[in-house]
């Protein structure tokens, strides 16, 4: 042993989390180091009681064997968000054994965030829900699956027989995949209801209305990739650095390449600190805030008004409400200089390209629907839109929520938006190969409210959303818009966590007469309620169980490959639904086109049939074939482009991102970014959508002088139908097949895609060619306006900018705006609430949180606290403190004093559940089931509130106080 | 902040540079003698075969393509 | 001859800890030890940085400059390791390195200290390449398989690198050059800059 000399290295020490502490001494401890201290003993406990007797299989081997098999390799897609991440699975002998960066992935180029880098732990699962479970006597009880289907099945038909159909609530999953969720859906159908819906409804359904009725389609109008080319990035109300971390890489790629990078946010959260030009607003106030940009950008000409004239409909009225957001009034309401907001406005302006991002921060408000349509007015303004490099870059959460939406898994329409009308149901009978009389006869033979004078169908009725179905149990019999209350819940995939009012949620739990989960893990519904009997827990696998395809928030169509067999007893979520269908008697004409191998439907026939009905949106072109193709040829394709440069699948864009017109013997390449004028269709190009008639009050809705490259019709045009066809003589281009099928029917129903054929020959979009409208004059605010939050602490405010009248019946339930605005709350929760992610955990954790790699980063819940405010409170960093909301829920977190929040505002993360109030639910799991981590979940302190058009639950903006535990 | 990132730069430096020198007089601190088992490894290690294709491992997933 | 270096980009990390529970994942290391961390600074403020930090392998180990039993060796390409089987889990190690690398998990209910662990730049210990034995006592040896360390070859924006120190600079440099210009970034410029 050798002294030394050297000066560096002295005065280490202290515990495993104190690193470097020579290099950083006087930083200040950020939020893992804080909250780690007592992290070795959590974990201790955690894994000291993982083995628990009976419970587990005897753990397997999961590293390479080197005398094992050979070890091969899968490809799959990672599950934790819609980014896509390409996945290679190191498989021997039926064990998950290594995980290698997939580089050849053109999304992810073998890049993973800490749950990507985690993944391999689904093979382990040791913390799964192994079997099917009952609940009686307040004590799970292990049963065989037959005894489960058998037993839930026969109350669904007594439900049935005594309170009709709509009283089973189907809350279905953005986690299952494309397959899966198109069963689903169809699956509701077949029982009769459209009280079927899922975590869209709550993360992005005011996206999907507010940007379909902007200009056609309700989905991220580029892909992470094409962020490349942007050279200005605006990210408002997203945090994509921890919710999205790959596509900072492509972010981060733009910006080296001299992109300026703009974050909105009342947060300053991990991708603002790598921002040019950081934005604090007030919560809620998204709308004043793009406006007040808007004001500078109209002040300046800096608007593209010739992209205006041929491309957008009612930017005059826009123009006359941003006149009112003058630099001082935008300041009043958002708390933001105007040079802030002029800057934001500017570097928009003179760095163009650029890409608008937005994600829950914009979406999850009473006025979501208001921001998600400013947001877009914005980009049109700028003529932003339809060019690689802009766009609405608009991030979906879950890995499959944009297909689980695309497949409608929905309580207003059927797969494709095709809506509930008796039209499109006809379109899906015909698909299915059934009568529509007896899909018909499936629902409730009653109605529920009126439609142009008369009683409206129940099928063709909007169920009642995810956000409120807590009501549809909850509310007074006389007050609901169906026959009766909602007496059996089906949570199919989902976190109740994620869901506000969380005291009512416990009520509303333990009320329903019959609770299911089927999940691969027990989830925070095992355990919040007190029920004692009639709840069952149903294990599915993983989706690396099992294989199909997943759409990525791009719209590219992913083929995942299955990496190992089922765990332990869960089964596909797919073969649940035939069980489950055939115990309730229509699996025949559920599975009329769909093989059926010992209980597991074919996926391939699946994806076929969908293909055969989805023309809306152009998911008829990606068969089984063709993804699989892409799928083995990941490094064929440009990692910008996303367009294959030679190889099988030459010139395709990578995954067919929707719409890929046409039947799949079409080859049509799909569509890398909307509405982009400069491709031909044929070729990805694409128009607005003409989908809000021809005309508006004697003005043409059309585009002016507008219209994709090589476009035989070189102006607007409405879309194609039969008519439209032998009006501009393209009719006897269709062979005498298609003309059969074709004769009445229009670009979405006509089953041989010829129209759309033809169309595209002649250089046409299908869908028509006409302008993007800021005036949604079907919705409550035709032009985006401010209304403050139901909850809030500007009092001041309220007069000016009040929120909605009550309703009485909107999604089947009274829905109360006014009359909670009208009473202040904000002298006794004088704070402001508002929630976010973290990067190791996904939703409601429950996935994230059983597993051990990501749990040790994130042990505890937590409350960010401006340090003002937290001296107000007395509240010192670290201490355990109540926070309260005015509905009466309180949880009890870590404080964390800091400055990322402003003072008056405090941040909680929404991945936490297993603690309610206070207390320590742990051992109300099944055995061996519990997560590592448990903590309270923040949505029970959230309160009342839903957007205007979606119904969309209001988690941004609430109200709060905090005090600490003594 | 000032020394965070002044402290910073000296490591990033120090890596930058790392491996670029040919010889000086630098003073090393010398280790004993390993008295473990011999790693299998050391064979191999720094073989032209292994560096290239640890170089072609590094350049084909570590860069952005 | 090439010598194994990290280097992690600042202006590329986004304390995501994908670095971290590739470690993990890759060479199953149990709940309490973490081989690789990411630091931040001046959390939740402007001017926020984060690193990810490990060994560094340092070409002049302090840590094999003070080991009491000489269990540390360097291969050609500059990887620090150790020999478990001699190492007395003293700790010495842990106050000569500048960056806290070395862990000692836990081995007993009693919380005595066990054999040093740390990262090993995934090129395991002196057991037979890829044995069961060498992964139960340092994890995979994705080295003597040809490849690099799984923490940067995972890493979500490619901000930590992992590989020969030339070309890692190499990378680097281009980054750098690429972002001149840039009076707001932080990188070459003001790494080697006049002021």
């Amino acid at each position: 042993m050798k002294l030394m000399k050297k000066s560096t290295a002295t005065g280490a020490g202290g515990d495993s989390a104190s690193l470097t502490p020579a290099l950083f001494s006087g930083a200040p401890l950020d939020r893992r180091r804080f909250l780690r201290n007592s992290g070795l003993a959590v974990g201790g406990t955690a894994i000291a009681s993982m083995s628990a007797p009976g419970m587990m299989k005897k753990a397997q081997a999961s590293v390479p064997k080197p005398d094992g098999g050979e070890i091969k390799t899968v490809r799959s897609v990672c599950t934790h968000c819609s980014v896509g991440c390409g996945v290679y699975a190191e498989v021997q002998d039926g064990v998950w054994v290594g995980q290698e960066p997939a580089f050849d992935h053109p999304f992810n180029l073998g890049s993973h965030c800490a749950k990507g880098a985690a993944l391999r732990e689904h093979g382990h699962g040791e913390r799964r829900l192994k079997y099917p479970m009952k609940l009686v006597g307040g004590k799970w009880q292990r049963v065989s699956w037959e005894q489960a289907i058998d037993e839930i099945g026969d109350q669904l038909l007594q439900i049935r027989e005594t309170s009709g159909p709509d009283s089973v609530y189907w809350l279905g999953s953005a986690k299952v995949n494309n397959e899966q969720a198109y069963l689903y859906r169809k699956f509701a159908a077949m029982w009769g209801t459209n009280n079927v819906d899922h975590q869209a409804r709550i993360c992005h359904s005011t996206t999907v209305a507010g940007v379909a009725n902007t200009w056609g389609y309700g989905a991220m109008t580029n892909s992470y990739n094409d962020i490349h080319n942007s050279k200005a990035i605006l990210i408002i109300g997203g945090n994509p650095a921890e919710a999205h971390p790959v596509s900072l890489q492509h972010v981060l790629r733009a910006k080296e390449s001299g992109a300026k990078l703009i974050v909105i946010d009342p947060r300053f959260t991990r991708t603002a600190a790598h921002s040019d030009h950081y934005v604090r607003l007030r919560p809620g106030t998204d709308v004043p805030m793009v406006w007040g940009m808007l004001w500078h950008i109209f002040e300046n000409g800096w608007d593209d008004k010739e992209f205006i004239k041929q491309r957008v409909y009612g930017m005059d009225e826009v123009r006359k409400e941003v006149a009112r957001w003058t630099p001082d009034e935008v300041e009043r309401v958002t708390g933001v200089p105007e040079a802030d907001v002029k800057k934001a406005a500017q570097l928009m302006a003179e760095n163009r390209p650029g890409t608008f991002i937005w994600c829950m921060g914009g979406t999850q408000h009473t006025i979501g629907n208001n921001n998600t349509r400013a947001y877009c007015i914005f980009q049109l303004a700028l003529g932003n839109m339809g060019v690689e490099g802009g766009g609405t870059n608009i991030f979906r959460g879950h890995d499959n929520v944009q297909g689980a939406t695309d497949l409608g898994v929905l309580a207003d329409t059927l797969p494709g938006y095709y809506g509930l009308t008796e039209g499109a149901w006809k379109h899906w009978s015909t698909v299915w190969g059934l009568d529509y009389e007896w899909v018909k006869s499936r629902f409730d033979s009653g109605s529920y409210e009126e439609s142009e004078g008369k009683p409206a169908p129940v099928m063709t009725t909007k169920g009642i959303p995810v956000s409120r179905w807590i009501d549809g149990i909850l509310e007074d019999k006389a007050d609901i818009a169906q026959k009766d209350n909602l007496h059996a819940m089906f949570l199919w995939g989902h976190a109740p966590n994620s869901q506000t009012r969380g005291p009512e949620q416990k009520k509303a739990m333990e009320k329903v007469d019959l609770l299911v989960v089927v999940d691969p893990y027990p989830t925070v519904t095992a355990v919040m309620q007190d029920r004692t009997d009639n709840m069952y827990l149903l294990p599915a696998t993983t989706q690396f169980e099992t294989y199909g395809s997943v759409t990525a928030s791009n719209r590219s169509l992913q083929w995942r490959d299955k990496v190992i067999e089922p765990l332990f007893e869960s089964k596909p979520d797919h073969t649940i639904m035939y069980l489950m269908a055939k115990k309730l008697g229509f699996a025949d004409q559920l599975f009329k086109n769909i093989q059926v191998n010992n209980d597991e439907p074919l996926i391939e026939d699946i994806t076929r049939e969908f293909n055969k009905g989805m023309w809306t949106i152009g998911y008829t072109g990606q068969s089984p074939e063709r993804m699989k193709l892409h799928q083995q040829n990941w490094h064929t394709f440009n990692t910008t482009s996303l367009k294959a440069e030679g190889g099988p699948a030459d010139g395709d864009f990578y995954g067919l991102p929707w719409p890929t017109w046409g039947t799949p013997e079409l080859k049509h390449p799909g569509t890398p970014n909307l509405y982009d004028t400069s491709k031909p269709v044929k070729d990805g190009g694409l128009t607005f959508r003409a989908r809000f008639g021809v005309e508006r009050d004697g003005v043409s809705l059309l585009a002016d002088g507008s219209y994709s490259q090589g476009s035989e019709i070189q102006d607007g045009y409405p879309e194609f139908d039969h008519a439209l066809l032998k009006k501009l003589g393209w009719w006897d281009d269709l062979t005498d097949d298609e003309k059969a099928l074709a004769e009445g029917k229009n670009w979405k129903t006509d089953l041989s895609g010829g129209i759309q054929r033809v169309a595209i020959k002649h250089g046409c979009a299908p869908f028509g060619n006409a302008k993007a409208r800021c005036v949604v004059w079907n919705f409550p605010d035709p032009v985006p306006i401010h209304r403050e939050p139901l909850y809030t602490t500007r009092r001041d405010l309220v007069e000016k900018y009040p929120t909605y009248a009550d309703r009485k019946a909107f999604w089947r339930l009274p829905t109360r705006y006014t009359s909670i605005q009208s009473k202040d709350y904000s002298k006794d929760f004088p704070l402001i609430l508002t929630s976010g992610r973290l990067v190791e955990y996904e939703g409601g954790g429950d996935e994230t949180r059983s597993n051990p790699w990501l749990a040790e980063l994130q042990q505890h819940m937590f409350a960010e606290i401006n340090q003002a405010d937290a001296n107000d409170a007395g509240v010192r960093d670290g201490q355990d403190v109540w926070v309260e909301g005015p509905e009466g829920g309180r949880i009890k977190v870590k404080a964390k004093i800091t400055l990322s929040v402003a003072r008056g505002v405090v941040w909680t993360p929404f991945h936490f559940g297993g603690y309610f109030e206070g207390e320590d639910r742990r051992a109300k799991y099944p055995e061996g089931s519990d997560p590592y981590v448990l903590g309270e979940a923040c949505n029970t302190v959230f309160t009342y509130g839903y957007d205007s058009v979606t119904a969309m639950q209001e988690t941004k903006c609430s109200l709060c106080k905090i005090y600490p535990v003594v | 902040m000032q020394t965070g990132k002044r402290l910073f730069g000296v490591v990033v430096l120090a890596l930058s540079l790392a491996g670029c020198f040919e010889e000086a007089s630098f003073e090393f601190h010398e280790p004993g003698v390993y008295k473990g088992k011999t790693d299998p490894l050391l064979k191999k290690a720094g073989t032209p075969e292994l560096e290239s294709q640890l170089q072609a491992r590094l350049t084909r997933i570590q860069t952005d393509r | 001859m090439a010598r194994m270096k990290f280097l992690c980009d600042a202006e590329r990390c986004i304390e995501c800890n994908a670095c971290v529970t590739a470690c993990k994942n890759e060479h199953e290391v149990p709940w309490g030890v973490n081989r690789r961390r990411v630091v931040t600074l001046k959390d939740g403020e402007p001017g926020e940085k984060s690193i990810s930090v490990a060994c560094m392998h340092c070409t002049d180990a302090p840590c094999s400059a003070v080991c009491p039993v000489d269990c540390f060796y360097t291969t050609a390409d500059g990887i620090v390791l150790h020999d478990k089987n001699l190492c007395i889990g003293c700790g010495y190690c842990f106050y000569a390195c500048p960056f806290g690398a070395p862990q000692y998990p836990q081995q007993s209910a009693f919380g005595v200290r066990g054999k040093m662990d740390k990262c090993t730049f995934c090129a395991g210990g002196p057991d037979a390449d890829g044995s069961a034995e060498e992964r139960t006592k340092y994890g995979a040896n994705r080295i003597a398989e040809g490849k690099l360390p799984l923490c940067a070859e995972m890493c979500s924006t490619k901000a930590l690198l992992a590989g020969d120190g030339d070309t890692v600079s190499e990378i680097y440099r281009e980054r750098v050059l690429r972002r001149g210009g840039r009076p707001q970034t932080w990188g070459w410029d003001k790494a080697y800059g006049a002021s």
